[in-house]
């Protein structure tokens, strides 16, 4: 008798795909090891450009090459620290950082793990720095930390021209790794357009000044996403035109189970039934009735509440690819994603005081880079009456809607999509700067309008 | 801004029937007199100024009318005085200068600085444009052209990007003072209209703002773009005077000629002239913010440091190089901030915003307690603790970082505990320092806590010279043509449609 074999998780046919993208990224890095010249992975949302990022450090430091790691925040070198000695158990990884930034307890009492000041890891030659890129910056102008062979930058379309600018000093040779879909380096500037279209622009990508005066340099696209399961690919790729992936998970691994709602809850019938619509699809728009509102909106931050309280009083549990066996969801596995600093304000009080201090509130740009299980996304428009470039940001709401794993609630008003309704607004064009934001917010929005329109819900 | 106070602004104005100030300061230093100008352009000629007024606002003006601006030596023989004043006019405020000591090092600038004003910010645009085309001129035939023009298109030049700078007092446009200033029922387009605000600002009596604005800005004509109705007037008068001249450019030819051109002007810049002096007038009698000296010392600096060069013959790029703009955008980022911040921390009317969203709170200091103790990493270390209570209810998330308007070049406090306390709130807060007696409020105080510091955020050593290859192009750019190239070339022939194939034509 033979043991019945468990069908893989996983989609062989995208694996594979993805691998032979990621051989042709390393193959084209390492033939250009010790040249002024630079390889770009573009990436959809959850792709594992982390573990590319640690797996291709790894491979360059047993050749004996010399590596810089950066990423633009903190939190995010944070998590490269953990994921390259994870994925290369015995390197020794020396994290430059800042005053005041050290790295978190857990990750600093990894093996191999040290944090040397920016000079100490220049004067010894440290084989393997980790830094944000502001740090690495300072570090080059301050200590000469550099004469690295290999310079990794990751979220490298989340990082400005005017920060790479040094930082692209420490390494002859570079690796851009990043996810175009996200939000585009922003200031607060009220003409932060100055320089758009002119090779100068400090507000354009490390990838678009490498391939504005480098055009022959390679572009790989990584055609997975690890993140999302099938049910979420459509809705991401609307952030993604022309870049087509499909995700590593077959359909029906993951899944979240709920209690049933029981006697004498009718009053909550409508958070029912959007928790129910997110744990069988994987989406739920819920729409409160249309109104001009603040941007800190009571109502919009009590219901956000509500379905929390309820997705956890229904003891959701989830089971993935690495749960097999469906577990207790935990806070931590659960985020809010906001576009404004003053609705994270009033929902952290609010989920304080409702004994969910575990849920992450964050706004879209922070939570860049990061993973739940389930994410309730406040909606950009919600209760808004005009559009414009902030709002319409097809960056902001793509890193709303993929950071889940398992389902996305997206909260909003009846009247959202009338936004949208008629002609677009006149927007300027810049000459030699071909994208729009407005008007690809615009397209991006009506595509993800559509997309969740069979999984609303009217609270 | 805030959703909140906008939404306030609007019933109020609605209901009071005029525009309402934003704060109790004025936040923009205003010098007496400044010097205003006030340009017209031909339309679709970007670079081209058809008629320059000058003078101290409040006085008589100045008018440069080229008749036909196309043509160069109409053009330069027209701006010239007007550059020739501007460029004595700065050098005059320039030589003045006094020392400012910063601890051991003394260093000298100018004792006041040459302001600008202008009616709004496409004059600013047009006076960089028109500062680009100059600075830049090319010989003609062996003949430079007057070093009074390329100078003063350096000055413009300068002045139209220091513009950028928040806070900024060196060239003023009269609808973003009026904007940052004045409530009103104008959307920001709108508000380009400076006779537009000014109605809503002030509406005769028994009119509302509303009506009044919607009149000016129908019948109120500001420049430098011309409408359709000036540029069809403009012309007829530009046809009649190019067929009288013959080609002539001599200015005893010209100067009987171009009386009509100078007349229709003189009627577009009168009514804008008087507009100026009057805005001007009213804002200058609101007293001054505390840190406005501050911000236009940094002007003064700015300014004769750009004097010095250019009059000692220093040249500017056209265009950034990507390390100007790298260090250009870190410059104005971190004045935008302070600003903001000082706009708030020293007018009441201008930290409500912050109050409504939920980025600032007002209390009564409860209690203080300077000896809390607590351990940081090794050690424990004193701290102040105060007990906040507010009027009204808050929301405030614990750890969030605020700063005493007091003390808010200095460190921050962090949110301990929000509860309950009668109709309000009360907070605990602690400061992130040693107490000293300069950082803590007294138990009674009424004080405002907010988001907004004016610290620094360190120095930044400036990037290298070099440029990395990455921002370097892998083929260089073909050198530029001259910025004036063309200007003797017939103009090109007007587009007829009617002469012209139609692709879309059915066969």
């Amino acid at each position: 008798m033979t043991a019945r074999v468990a069908p893989s998780p996983y989609d062989a046919a995208v694996l594979a795909a993805a691998q032979a993208v990621e051989d042709a990224i390393r193959a084209d890095l390492f033939a250009r090891i010790g040249r002024q010249a630079a390889v770009v992975a573009a990436a959809p949302a959850g792709a594992g450009k982390s573990q590319l990022v640690s797996e291709t450090a790894g491979l360059l430091r047993q050749r004996d090459l010399r590596v810089a790691v950066t990423a633009p925040t903190n939190e995010q070198a944070y998590s490269l620290v953990g994921r390259l000695i994870r994925l290369n158990p015995g390197l020794a990884v020396s994290f430059v950082h800042a005053q005041g930034r050290d790295l978190p307890p857990a990750l600093a009492a990894l093996p191999g793990v040290s944090q040397p000041s920016a000079a100490a890891a220049q004067a010894q030659g440290d084989p393997l720095v980790v830094a944000t890129v502001d740090k690495l910056t300072d570090a080059y102008l301050r200590d000469g930390l550099g004469a690295f062979d290999v310079l990794i930058l990751d979220e490298a379309f989340q990082a400005d021209a005017a920060r790479y600018y040094t930082a692209a000093h420490v390494a002859a040779t570079h690796l851009l790794v990043g996810d175009a879909g996200q939000l585009d380096p922003f200031s607060p500037l009220p003409d932060a357009t100055f320089w758009r279209g002119g090779p100068e622009d400090p507000l354009q990508t490390a990838v678009g000044v490498v391939l504005r005066n480098h055009p022959t340099t390679p572009v790989h696209r990584l055609p997975i996403t690890r993140r999302l399961d099938p049910r979420a690919v459509p809705v991401a790729r609307c952030f993604y035109p022309g870049h087509h992936f499909d995700s590593a998970i077959t359909a029906g691994v993951r899944e979240i189970r709920l209690t049933r709602p029981g006697p004498g809850s009718r009053a909550l019938a409508p958070i029912d039934r959007a928790l129910d619509e997110a744990a069988a699809s994987g989406w739920a728009h819920v729409l409160l009735p249309g109104a001009p509102v603040l941007t800190a909106d009571p109502t919009s931050a009590e219901l956000i509440r509500d379905l929390l309280l309820r997705l956890f009083a229904r003891q959701a549990r989830v089971r993935c690819e690495d749960r097999p066996n469906p577990t207790d969801l935990r806070l931590s596995e659960v985020a809010v994603g906001v576009s404004h600093n003053d609705q994270k304000d009033l929902l952290r009080a609010l989920l304080d005081d409702a004994g969910l201090g575990g849920v992450a509130v964050d706004t879209a740009n922070r939570l860049q880079g990061l993973t739940y299980e389930v994410v309730i996304a406040w909606h950009p428009l919600a209760g808004s009456t005009v559009t414009d470039a902030f709002h319409l940001d097809p960056g902001r709401l793509c890193v709303l809607l993929t950071r889940h794993r398992q389902a996305c609630i997206v909260v909003g008003r009846d009247t959202d999509q009338t936004l949208l309704d008629g002609v677009p607004p006149a927007t300027p064009g810049f000459l030699g700067w071909d994208p729009d934001p407005v008007l690809d917010g615009w397209d991006a929005h009506e595509g993800v309008f559509r997309l969740l329109d069979p999984h609303v819900v009217h609270a | 801004m805030s959703t909140a106070m906008e939404a306030m602004f609007a019933g109020r104005i609605h209901q009071d029937g005029h525009a309402l100030r934003r704060t109790t300061l004025r936040h923009t230093n205003l010098t007496d007199p400044a010097l205003g100008i006030c340009l017209w352009r031909l339309g679709g000629e970007r670079f081209r100024a058809a008629a320059v007024a000058w003078g101290p606002i409040g006085g008589p003006y100045k008018l440069a009318v080229a008749g036909e601006p196309r043509n160069r030596d109409l053009y330069f023989s027209a701006l010239l005085p007007f550059a020739a004043d501007l460029c004595k006019r700065i050098r005059r405020v320039a030589a003045t200068q006094v020392a400012r000591q910063r601890g051991r090092h003394t260093d000298y600038l100018p004792a006041d600085a040459l302001q600008i004003v202008v009616p709004n910010r496409t004059t600013v645009a047009a006076l960089g444009l028109l500062g680009r085309y100059l600075a830049y001129l090319s010989d003609r035939g062996g003949v430079a052209p007057d070093p009074a023009l390329v100078e003063a298109g350096k000055h413009l030049r300068f002045y139209a990007r220091h513009a950028r700078v928040p806070g900024q007092a060196l060239l003023v446009p009269l609808d973003r003072l009026l904007a940052e200033h004045w409530a009103t029922l104008l959307s920001p387009f709108e508000q380009a209209n400076l006779a537009a605000v000014d109605a809503q600002i002030d509406p005769p009596r028994g009119v509302h703002a509303f009506d009044s604005g919607f009149a000016a800005e129908a019948s109120a004509r500001i420049g430098p773009e011309p409408t359709e109705d000036i540029d069809r007037i403009t012309d007829e008068l530009l046809a009649r005077f190019n067929e009288a001249r013959g080609g002539a450019t001599e200015p005893a030819t010209i100067g009987p000629l171009i009386a009509p051109i100078e007349a229709h002007y003189r009627r577009l810049v009168d009514p804008v002239w008087a507009l100026m002096a009057r805005v001007v007038d009213r804002e200058r009698a609101l007293p001054a913010a505390p840190s406005v000296p501050r911000r236009f010392e940094v002007d003064r600096e700015a300014f004769g440091r750009r004097v010095d060069w250019v009059t000692g013959g220093g040249r500017y790029r056209t265009t950034d190089t990507p390390r100007q703009a790298a260090m250009t955008l870190r410059r104005l980022e971190e004045p935008l901030a302070r600003y903001e911040a000082e706009k708030a921390i020293e007018d009441p009317a201008a930290m409500v915003p912050y109050l409504l969203d939920g980025e600032a709170v007002r209390g009564v200091v409860a209690s203080l307690n300077d000896q809390y103790r607590v351990r940081f990493r090794v050690k424990a270390v004193r701290r102040a603790i105060i007990a906040l209570d507010t009027d009204d209810p808050v929301i405030l998330p614990l750890g969030k970082k605020l700063w005493w308007t007091a003390t808010a070049h200095d460190h921050h406090w962090e949110v301990q505990d929000v509860t309950a306390n009668g109709a309000g709130s009360r907070i605990t807060l602690m400061l992130y320092a040693a107490p000293t007696p300069a950082r803590l409020p007294g138990v009674g105080d009424r004080i405002t806590f907010s988001v907004l510091h004016t610290s620094s955020d360190g120095y930044r050593l400036p990037p290298p010279q070099n440029p990395p290859w990455t921002h370097t192009s892998a083929a260089p750019p073909a050198p530029p043509e001259p910025i004036d190239a063309g200007d003797g070339d017939p103009p090109a022939a007007a587009v007829d449609g009617a002469t012209l194939p139609d692709p879309g034509v059915y066969a």
